[in-house]
């Protein structure tokens, strides 16, 4: 199978994905307590309201026929629906939540890369030296320090002690680069942190990997330069995994890192998400499960993809 | 009135919570306009503000000649805009927004006592059944409607809010009006069939005033842009981010030396949802007044010079709810024995951080109802009484559980130390952190034995009182039913007379409800707030709704 056919196949397999996706947060919202309306009014949801909403609302119809109708609007109309509680376009709310996101996903994966592989390199040229076992330290560190206790630091460190960055909201980078940018660098070193030891891990140990190969063996015995070897011979093999480790992240951290979104009032999807579960606002949740679940399909496309450019030998089919 | 979970910590950190959509009408309940005006003579006079009950709250004393116009207040917010349409939301955070948008007959003052808003004056027929009310004069409306109010307006608001088909949370406060109409241009009548005691406060909660019309206009639309009467316009909202409100040109209200409110320029609801970085933006100067102070972290602002705390008695009480009609807790001796073995202090100390009030009853500590209505024989932690409680009653040792939101973690230590304080007694309880939406359907279901619970936004002793401890009203979970208290409450709601005497039937109800035990009385929660120095003239009040009409900036 050709470069074309493979990606061509993996698209399609998004649609049963997503297909997949969307049958099961439209369905086990059905299984939840209590329903909008109910949340909307809490105590003063009385049943003749509960119910008079309920109808205006179509939610009284059979599962499968709210489930086509609704369906059948993204697909053909694009149109996710409107909330119960402030009547409002999900699309929309859809729509402008996902630029934080993807700006906070982006330069939270650009911060774990930045950290992560030189990290990973140094580590492992150094195996079991010093210069190892503080990385690896810094890494776990990382690792382990929670999203909110660190955020909740950098907030007081540089916003409150030494004021350079702002500590909440979101600028988008395209209206205003500068300030865009500024406000990205703490949530961004937030999230990159922690998923920096992650890629910094992989690095090491598939770079130690490669270097065990035979023709790192041989690169040495010919007397290349240590530097020379890992740059030009190692580093791009073992790239492959840590791309993997690092789509995957990007994946993640598309689906809203709800407590940095919280923490740095970042209007993004978690936080969309996370209010839509509370209030029970099932359009905006099946949405945003929807968008993060195709958001995620696309990511693993491309990680995919990039191998090609990494390894040309890898086959697909 | 509304149940919702938490005032404090929890419910700043709970986003959503029931603070957001139940709570919320707390806030409206009692809406605070403090700083300013009286419904008399319909010239407002700017009063000192300190926030009902103490606390370190600096208002200064109004001083109209030192206020300067002009700038932009950024107000730190929990959650964002709900909605737009105030007949239909009741969110906490939407509802401080609203409240500076659109106006109403009656508020509530910081005494908790209603006060003419957009009524100057008001009478009561002898027989109880009509209300007439005369409305200020020369009040405009928001553009695009930009026109005077008048009777007609709201009419059209009352019959909104009574129509079903608008779906208002706030309906079941108005079914009681047979009639609405307009005598004039500046007269409302409201006639009822059977005397409606709390009406004035039911006016200030929810009865907002629409222009005549709304729902049907063409050059706006009234679920999508706002257009009240109040201090400020509707600017700009942008989701999950922020709400800009602008000065509006034509208010009404002038200052003691003439001068134009608001004295702001604008105001910038900014949502931050997480408390302490709501906290750190204040003290930053980033945003120069914050709501929902976390109770866990205001201590780090006192004795903060460029931060005031405000800490008053809030409306927000958490209490205990026995579910009475079913074993064991139909035992009234068990219910008096969990009475007398909780120690509510150290519910305030450790599930509050000391920022909440031991009470007996649901009555707020700042009401004008606080002196008249109280618990004869008040509960104290006394373990010798509740063992012997215990012993004589039917309980056998088995394990009751204790309900609990379980996006409150204030609320969940509240029910561990309850549970640490029953085992002293034999009495075997656990915690069950609980969805809020699940656990709301269990108590409406009666499948649970104890369980954790604040309500907020009373006002009138009848908003306190009749739907919780009535039989078969609404929100009366502990399936509680005394002919005595059904007969008090009804006379409380009928006797539109004078406060003493409507008193009398609360005061007399609350002790065979105290006796009886539907629920435990825990605390009420202060309502925290803080503001940057910068910041004058803010009347902090204890239902939490900021009125930023009387506020200026120093610049």
């Amino acid at each position: 199978m050709g470069y074309g056919a493979y990606v061509l196949k993996r698209v399609l397999l998004i649609v049963p994905i997503l297909f997949g996706v969307s049958f099961i947060s439209f369905g086990a919202l059905e299984l939840l307590p209590g329903g909008p309306v109910e949340a909307a009014f809490g105590t003063r949801a009385n049943p003749e309201l509960v119910e008079q909403l309920r109808q205006q609302y179509g939610l009284n119809r059979p599962f499968l026929v709210r489930y086509f109708d609704w369906l059948g609007d993204i697909v053909l109309n694009q149109d996710f629906g409107q909330t119960i509680r402030t009547e409002r376009d999900v699309s929309t709310l859809l729509a402008t939540s996902l630029p934080p996101t993807i700006w906070l996903a982006a330069s939270g994966a650009f911060v774990s890369v930045v950290i992560g592989i030189p990290a990973g390199i140094v580590s492992a040229v150094n195996h079991y030296e010093p210069q190892d076992y503080l990385a690896t330290f810094l890494a776990f560190l990382g690792l382990s320090i929670p999203n909110f206790f660190l955020g909740l630091v950098l907030i007081l460190v540089f916003s409150l002690y030494v004021p350079i960055f702002p500590s909440s909201g979101f600028v988008s980078p395209l209206s205003d680069p500068a300030e865009g940018l500024k406000t990205l660098v703490l949530p961004a070193v937030t999230v990159g942190t922690a998923i920096s030891a992650v890629v910094m891990r992989m690095m090491r140990s598939s770079l130690l990997e490669v270097f065990s190969e035979e023709y790192i063996r041989t690169a040495r015995a010919k007397g290349l330069s240590r530097a020379l070897v890992t740059n030009k011979h190692a580093v791009k093999n073992a790239l492959i995994p840590t791309v993997t480790v690092v789509g995957l992240n990007f994946g993640y951290l598309l689906g809203g890192v709800v407590i940095v979104e919280q923490i740095f009032a970042i209007p993004g999807l978690g936080r969309l998400t996370l209010t839509a579960i509370l209030t029970r606002e099932y359009r905006v949740l099946q949405g945003s499960l929807l968008v993060i679940a195709l958001l995620f399909a696309l990511v693993n496309l491309a990680t995919d993809l990039l191998y090609a450019y990494l390894d040309p030998r890898i086959k697909y089919d | 009135m509304h149940r919702k979970s938490d005032a404090g910590e929890e419910n700043d950190d709970s986003r959503v919570s029931r603070r957001t959509f139940v709570a919320a009408a707390g806030t409206a309940t009692a809406t605070a306009l403090a700083g300013c005006s009286s419904g008399g003579d319909g010239t407002p006079t700017p009063t000192s503000g300190g926030g009902g009950g103490g606390g370190d709250d600096s208002t200064p004393t109004p001083d109209p000649a030192a206020a300067q116009q002009g700038g932009t207040l950024v107000a730190g917010m929990q959650s964002g805009l709900d909605g737009r349409d105030p007949h239909l939301v009741q969110a906490a955070s939407t509802l401080r927004v609203l409240e500076n948008i659109y106006g109403k007959l009656v508020e509530i003052d910081q005494d908790l006592k209603p006060v003419g808003q957009l009524a100057t004056d008001w009478t009561v027929s002898d027989d109880d059944l009509t209300w007439t009310f005369q409305l200020r004069e020369g009040v405009m409306f928001h553009p695009p409607v930009s026109r005077e109010l008048t009777a007609a307006d709201v009419v059209y608001s009352f019959e909104r809010l009574l129509d079903e088909e608008t779906g208002s949370p706030w309906r079941s406060n108005f079914t009681p009006i047979a009639n609405v109409s307009a005598d004039g241009d500046y007269t409302v009548v409201f006639e009822f069939d059977e005397p409606y005691a709390p009406f004035l406060f039911k006016l200030s909660s929810g009865g907002y005033i629409l222009p005549e019309g709304a729902d049907d206009a063409s050059d706006y639309d009234i679920s999508d842009q706002p257009v009240g009467t109040g201090p400020f316009v509707f600017d700009e909202n942008v989701a999950q981010a922020r709400t800009n409100v602008t000065a509006f040109e034509d208010y009404y209200e002038t200052d003691g030396d003439d001068n134009a409110l608001p004295y702001l320029d604008e105001v910038e609801f900014q949502v931050i949802p997480e408390g302490q970085a709501r906290l750190t933006n204040l003290q930053s100067g980033s945003i120069d007044w914050a709501v929902t102070v976390p109770p866990s972290q205001a201590s780090q602002l006192e004795g903060n010079s460029s931060v005031t705390l405000s800490n008053i008695p809030g409306t927000f009480y958490d209490y205990l709810g026995h579910n009475t009609t079913q074993e064991p807790l139909d035992d009234v001796r068990l219910r008096q024995a969990i009475s007398w073995a909780i120690d509510r202090e150290s519910i305030v100390q450790g599930a509050r951080f000391g920022y909440a009030t031991p009470t007996q009853d649901p009555i707020p500590p700042s009401s004008v109802w606080k002196d008249l209505v109280s618990v004869e024989e008040p509960y104290s932690q006394d373990l010798e009484q509740a063992q012997s409680l215990v012993d004589e009653s039917d309980y056998d040792g088995e394990e009751l559980t204790i309900q609990v939101g379980q996006q409150y973690p204030a609320q969940v230590n509240i029910a561990e130390i309850i549970q640490q304080q029953l085992g002293e007694v034999g009495i075997t309880a656990t915690v069950q952190p609980t969805d809020f939406g699940t656990m709301i359907s269990n108590l409406n279901e009666g499948a649970y034995d104890l369980t954790i619970v604040g309500w907020s936004g009373f006002v009138d002793p009848d908003d306190m009182m009749y739907l919780q401890f009535h039989s078969g009203e609404t929100f009366n979970q502990s399936n509680y039913s005394n002919e005595e208290v059904d007969e008090l409450l009804e006379q409380g709601r009928q006797a539109a007379g004078d406060r003493e005497e409507r008193a009398q039937y609360y005061d007399d109800a609350i002790d065979i409800i105290s006796r009886e035990v539907p629920y435990t009385f825990l605390e009420f929660n202060d309502e925290l707030a803080a503001w940057g120095t910068s910041v004058k003239n803010f009347t902090h009040i204890s239902t939490g709704t900021p009125r930023f009409k009387n506020v200026w900036l120093e610049q």
